[in-house]
């Protein structure tokens, strides 16, 4: 066997000595030692994704009821967001949000010589903060120059 | 069958349905016999898979099981089967006599996941998103049990040991499979025994059904047709006591029906064996996947769809179901998952925009 498979040793082990504490270290472990790009590393990151898949799905977001993007509930951001209807659907298929999204949301615009430094700079704040499943999920919007963005975020404030 | 609705496009003709919880869902078939509910639930909610096959509406993940068991000898049957569970998840009482009701499996399938009520909400969807998907699941198996059972019997010769009994047995089977179902079944036969015949035909009408054909949901809660693997404290309880690879082989024999079908053709106990040598040969350095194919008669290519070792964003199916394995034995896995945010990196891969 060469370095495939080579996290699943360590996982097993843990979790068969039934520590949720061995089990931490053997990840960060597997962390700090698998190098970037090589096939071990690529299968763990995989591995844990699918953890994390299987316990919150994916979000996937709709544009005028077309396909857009498919994101993780932890955390992302999305660009290229243009004016249109946006909904938010969990892979269980249930409508977590939907909202127009107009230009005023999402471009500068006019504003764009008056807010220049802004604009380069993303130091905007959001145009839109949108916080669901009380909380658990926050949405903001956020202008750009030619396009927006939008940051979704699991639990805190929006 | 449940009428069809198409909701129409934008935020004024959508339903309310559409975002409510599947708990909330459910819980208004369970209590109100609420038919938009079951509407949304059949028409819009993509909670099931099958293999690689994800975001399955129920009725295609039936679809699915079906094609998978026409390839049986008793494949005409699964037609029924298929019919007939699809009436065990979408009928509500009604006044032509018909005694299915959906309700039944729906409350099932709520006490199942009550145990495990999460936060976050999210994370609380997908096991009752899992809970439901294995009860369609049972209730599929059993279907296709009602369906060889329903079905005309025929007179069958045992020979064993020199002398011969002759039983009735369903019409469905094929010879070699009553045979091996005798063979698997009847402890000690005796051609020569007085009273054997009787002895026998008891045991085939006790568990193959006899011309006195009552439906299984009639006489037993629909939970009871789970197994032990299919309840949503098992992976944490199991792991526990026999470990992870046990644990997985355990699980993966039980759910035999949802394997590829050059890993069904191996049978539970095989199936059982395969995941615990994997598991052994993985975690000892010594597995070696050519020799491992073919000690159970797997072809090299098979044996990498089911647990490859060269692999690198795609895992195969027994990789897979470990993973969902440990999210599901404990949230504290799952948090360290996010902790190390190496789930993050991949997942921002996969998420690139129009990614499907």
């Amino acid at each position: 066997m060469n370095d495939s498979l080579k996290f699943l040793p360590p996982i097993v082990a843990s979790v068969d000595q039934g520590g949720l504490q061995l089990l931490r270290e053997a990840c960060a472990e597997l962390e700090r030692t698998l190098h970037e790009d090589t096939i071990a590393s690529r299968q763990y990151h995989a591995f844990m994704a699918e953890v994390e898949l299987a316990a919150l799905g994916r979000i996937e977001i709709l544009r005028d009821g077309q396909p857009f993007a498919t994101v993780s509930p932890i955390e992302a951001t999305v660009q290229d967001v243009t004016p249109g209807v946006y909904e938010f659907v969990t892979d269980t298929g249930r409508l977590l949000w939907h909202a127009e999204l107009s230009e005023d949301e999402l471009l500068f615009g006019q504003l764009r010589e008056e807010l220049p430094m802004a604009a380069d700079t993303g130091a905007e704040t959001s145009t839109r903060q949108v916080s669901l499943l009380g909380g658990e999920l926050n949405i903001s919007v956020l202008r750009g120059l030619e396009s927006g963005t939008i940051t979704l975020k699991r639990g805190g404030n929006p | 069958m449940i009428r069809l609705v198409q909701f129409e496009e934008g935020s004024q003709g959508r339903s309310p349905y559409r975002s409510l919880s599947l708990a909330g869902l459910l819980t208004r078939i369970v209590e109100d016999s609420d038919t938009e509910a079951l509407i949304e639930l059949h028409d819009q909610r993509t909670i099931f898979s099958f293999g690689a096959r994800r975001q399955l509406r129920l009725v295609e993940y039936l679809r699915l099981r079906r094609d998978c068991e026409a390839g049986q000898s008793w494949g005409h049957l699964a037609h029924q089967a298929y019919d007939r569970t699809l009436d065990k998840f979408s009928r509500l009482p009604q006044d032509n006599g018909c005694r299915i009701d959906c309700r039944n499996y729906y409350r099932a399938t709520l006490r199942l996941a009550a145990g495990r009520q999460l936060t976050p909400e999210l994370a609380s969807e997908h096991v009752l998103a899992d809970c439901l998907q294995r009860m369609v699941s049972r209730h599929f198996e059993l279907s296709c049990k009602e369906a060889r059972r329903a079905g005309e019997r025929t007179r069958y010769t045992w020979n064993i040991n020199g002398g011969s009994v002759t039983v009735l047995m369903p019409q469905s089977l094929a010879a070699t499979q009553r045979r091996q179902w005798l063979e698997d079944n009847i402890i000690d036969p005796d051609a020569t025994r007085i009273g054997e015949r009787e002895r026998i035909q008891t045991l085939v009408d006790e568990r193959l059904g006899s011309s006195m054909f009552v439906p299984l949901e009639d006489s037993q809660p629909p939970e009871a047709t789970l197994s032990a693997s299919d309840h949503p404290s098992f992976f944490a309880e199991s792991i526990a006591t026999e470990g992870l690879g046990a644990t997985i082989a355990r699980e993966k024999s039980d759910r035999l029906g949802e394997q590829r079908q050059t890993i069904r053709q191996l049978g539970a106990k095989r199936l059982r064996d395969l995941v615990i040598h994997i598991f052994d040969g993985v975690c000892t350095g010594s597995f070696n996947h050519r020799q491992t194919a073919s000690e159970f008669g797997l072809s090299p290519s098979a044996l990498s769809r089911f647990a490859g070792e060269n692999w690198n964003h795609t895992l195969p199916d027994l990789w897979r179901n470990t993973a969902q394995a440990l999210a599901r034995s404990s949230p504290t896995f799952v948090e360290i998952a996010r902790e190390c945010r190496a789930g993050k990196r991949v997942l921002d891969l996969i998420s690139a925009k129009g990614n499907p």
